[in-house]
């Protein structure tokens, strides 16, 4: 994968972006891979025709990855285009119909100002009735917040110690966006403004962070993000000609909601990752606590707690308590996001689950670096489009 | 061809009437109007007026607004469960009155793109 940024991509495109991650993963092929030997290129794309105005943007990738004739699908699932992107590939594998495929996905945010990222991203809601009547996509996830607080009583506060955490893992990933601790960025944005900072909760309290949809503040929120990842899948018969060491697919699932959060019987959860993920569960033959590290979407502080509920770490309710006790950080029961998750690592949508499916694949082999999660056998990539309309699971398990 | 179409329900709301659809098959309310029971998958389906009363489920306001938003900022949004057990999402005028658990009655508010459905403290 590319690693996400802001800046640092400002004079790519998104094909270029596609191709660093796509060769990055090739070169990484133990016994070597050439593109030529994949059968089809799944790829997750949210809006290249927003963003960058190109459409037909799989066939781009495989043109520009040389793969011509190969089929090229793109994966348009908002945020989880290209978590959707990698089940079609494992599905493409198990049907027989392929060998080899490459899955990625990629987005190239930064083209627009936050006023038109803010419009785009907002195409992932209804547009008619949540848009249609003001809602922005924060705004979706602040809704989901509010309704939390008053049913489960959880707190702001505790969403804090989620982006705090997310921030300490970030600094450990050479890939993330920010790789800084809000304790940092606090202390240098106040040396700029000729003040200082006790500690991360003044600051985050301080109109530094200042509100984006309440309760949810800019550190509430994950960032704009450019960026691209690739992996490479194989049919089990075909692993050994690339690796003896490979990371098994042990279990998918993959569940859709309605379009409209105001449509669902209980603001306070996404069904579609309890779906999901029981599928995955199930097909994995595992349980929620034999799970040793997982990448959840946490667009905002709050979908972390809500995924770590839904996936079932923890009890209804219990999320934002067990966040705040330390029990999801990198030496936790459970390590959630030890990438930094999409709140430090960033998040351009597009490549988002191809990018926990990276992530997964060196925790797995144990070649995570300073983020490694100590004896990661089982991992869980969980990624969710928009408020929860789309949501892919996928186990992995050490080969 | 159904008659229960977006710009009927925006029609609808631009005449201050918040109307959706009742399943006639299984009884199953949904706003707005859809064209078929998102529920039993029933196409007999009959129009069905809502009144203008609920509850707020949810609610945030907005200090990075959409574009269309921009001179109302900042704005409250949110969901709102209607007396007859439906929910749909509305701005929140005076929102600081609004919190989770308020009861609220519709309003309708029209702007250069035409009507937004919102809900005032009742």
């Amino acid at each position: 994968m590319t690693r996400f940024h802001h800046r640092l991509h400002q004079d790519k495109q998104g094909r270029e972006l596609f191709v660093e991650a796509a060769l990055e993963a090739a070169e990484s092929v133990d016994k070597g891979f050439t593109f030529g030997d994949a059968d089809a290129l799944y790829l997750g794309y949210f809006s290249s025709d927003m963003f960058e105005r190109q459409g037909h943007t799989a066939a781009l990738m495989a043109d520009w990855l040389g793969m011509n004739p190969k089929p090229a699908y793109r994966v348009e699932d908002a945020c989880a285009s290209s978590g959707v992107a990698v089940n079609a590939g494992i599905q493409a594998i198990a049907s027989g119909m392929c060998d080899v495929v490459i899955v990625g996905g990629v987005e190239k945010m930064r083209n627009l100002g936050t006023a038109e990222v803010t419009d785009t991203l907002a195409l992932a809601a209804d547009a008619n009735y949540e848009a249609g009547v003001g809602f922005t996509f924060p705004g979706l996830y602040a809704a989901i917040a509010s309704a939390h607080f008053s049913k489960h009583g959880s707190t702001w506060e505790q969403l804090q110690q989620i982006a705090i955490k997310n921030h300490v893992n970030g600094k450990k990933n050479p890939k993330a966006q920010y790789q800084e601790t809000i304790k940092e960025i606090a202390d240098k944005l106040g040396e700029r403004k000729g003040t200082s900072f006790r500690d991360e909760m003044e600051f985050l309290n301080s109109p530094l962070n200042p509100v984006v949809a309440s309760p949810l503040r800019l550190f509430d929120c994950c960032p704009i993000s450019d960026g691209a990842a690739a992996v490479i899948l194989a049919a089990d018969e075909v692993a050994e000609r690339y690796t003896d060491t490979p990371v098994r697919v042990a279990g998918i699932g993959q569940a859709s909601d309605t379009m409209a959060l105001h449509d669902r019987d209980d603001l306070t959860s996404l069904r579609a990752t309890g779906v999901a993920a029981r599928q995955a569960y199930k097909m994995a033959g595992v349980e929620p606590r034999n799970i040793d590290t997982a990448c959840v979407h946490d667009c905002f502080t709050i979908a972390e707690v809500v995924a770590t509920e839904d996936l079932g770490f923890f009890a209804k309710g219990e999320g934002g308590k067990a966040a705040s006790e330390g029990r999801t950080a990198l030496d936790g029961e459970i390590p959630v996001n030890p990438d930094g998750g999409l709140k430090a690592k960033g998040h351009p949508v597009g490549a988002t689950g191809a990018a926990m499916v990276y992530e997964m694949f060196k925790q797995l082999r144990g070649q995570a670096g300073e983020h490694q999660v100590a004896d990661a056998e089982v991992g869980l990539a969980h990624n969710v489009g928009a408020a929860g309309a789309t949501v892919s699971v996928q186990i992995y398990r050490r080969g | 061809m159904t008659e229960y179409t977006v710009k009927a329900y925006m029609d609808h709301l631009m005449n201050e009437e918040l109307v959706g659809v009742e399943c006639k098959s299984c009884g199953h309310l949904m706003l707005p109007p859809r064209p078929l029971c998102n529920r039993c998958g029933s196409t007999d389906l009959g129009w069905r007026r809502f009144m203008d009363k609920g509850t707020v489920a949810a609610k945030t306001v907005i200090a990075v607004p959409l574009t269309r938003f921009q001179d109302r900022c900042p704005y409250g949004v949110g969901v709102v469960t209607l007396d007859e057990g439906v929910s749909i999402s509305g701005l929140l005028l005076d929102e600081e009155k609004i919190d989770v658990g308020s009861r609220v009655e519709a309003a309708y508010v029209k702007d250069e793109y035409g009507v937004v459905l919102a809900f005032k403290a009742a």
